[in-house]
């Protein structure tokens, strides 16, 4: 790992690997076989989702009725910005424009923050109205039975979202230090694609959770 | 850097801003698109065809902003097997409870 441009290639990656492109090839592998688990982690989800739909499609029906489509898609287009933000934070490192990285780097930090502020309005109203997973559920009116299971699904799925937002949020401001102290140019931003790809997972995942819970017809 | 061989390549592909922006505005239509979508009535087609704008939306950000579209072949490889694994569970979940006779309680 180097802190600045070496001027020989002895230095430029850790010994244990033959070149600064080997050091970087075995990053690039372990960063997308991280993101294979996310996706099978997250999809074992969404394939509980597909299930509990096609079998209990009057449950789903009724919850998403409490579902703000403004404040969901308005997240889907704060989470789209973010992906922007940091696709282009990568590109001005790579090309040696720090300043511009670290301004797209705090976008995609304030787009975190916004994207978690409406979430946990959503939340709050939630848990005042009782809308609330499985036996915890208290909302008064007319619902079919075991509605409690809609939103057991709804914060398990959104939750583990929010949480990864969260981890994005502190990688992103470690990123922002490392970035500062000059660690990262055009031949060092591993860490940056890193956390980067891993923010476009967290994307991903919210553009098929945005249809899958408030879109429902 | 002359190091690089066919394993590491050394010029590594930098993707233009201008690109980006492109494929986010793709997006913000796509997004427009599947809001829309729900005010007409396709009947049990709405989910098909959100989760078909949803999946066209991810392949966008997969091979633009997550670069795959210039990642090597062993990298694709890692990544979308996820994918290929993930079918694989719902598949054969699904020929499990779809071809059972009883309702499943929970």
């Amino acid at each position: 790992m180097s802190t600045s441009v070496p001027a020989d290639t002895a230095h430029d990656h850790a010994h244990h690997f033959e070149s600064r492109e080997h050091q970087y090839s075995a990053a690039k592998l372990g960063i997308w076989l991280f993101m294979l688990t996310e996706i099978v982690m997250f999809g074992g989800l969404f394939v509980g989702y597909a299930f509990l739909r096609s079998l209990y499609p009057e449950i789903f029906f009724d919850g998403h009725k409490y579902l703000d489509v403004t404040m969901g898609a308005t997240n889907t287009i704060v989470l789209l910005t973010s992906s922007l933000t940091m696709a282009l934070s990568i590109s001005y490192i790579q090309t040696g424009q720090n300043k511009k990285a670290a301004l797209n780097l705090w976008l995609t930090f304030a787009c975190a923050f916004v994207f978690l502020i409406i979430k946990y309005f959503e939340y709050s109203h939630k848990i005042h109205d009782g809308l609330l997973p499985g036996h915890f559920f208290t909302h008064a009116g007319d619902h079919p039975e075991k509605i409690g299971m809609f939103f057991g699904i709804y914060f398990m799925m959104t939750g583990l979202h929010g949480v990864h937002v969260t981890a994005g949020i502190v990688l992103i401001s470690w990123l922002l230090i490392k970035l500062y102290k000059g660690h990262f140019n055009p031949k060092y931003f591993t860490p940056v694609e890193g956390v980067g790809i891993f923010w476009h997972i967290v994307d991903l995942v919210w553009i098929f959770l945005f249809p899958m819970f408030y879109l429902i017809h | 850097m002359a190091s690089g061989n066919s394993d590491h390549p050394s010029e590594i592909h930098v993707t233009q801003p201008k690109v980006f922006f492109n494929v986010y505005f793709v997006l913000l239509v796509l997004t427009v698109m599947t809001v829309g979508a729900i005010k007409v009535d396709f009947g049990s087609f709405n989910l098909a065809l959100a989760m078909l704008i949803a999946t066209v939306k991810a392949a966008l950000v997969i091979w633009y902003f997550m670069h795959q579209k210039y990642e090597t072949s062993l990298n694709r490889l890692a990544f979308f097997s996820s994918f290929f694994f993930l079918f694989l569970f719902f598949i054969l979940t699904a020929i499990d409870v779809f071809t059972r006779k009883s309702f499943i309680q929970l």
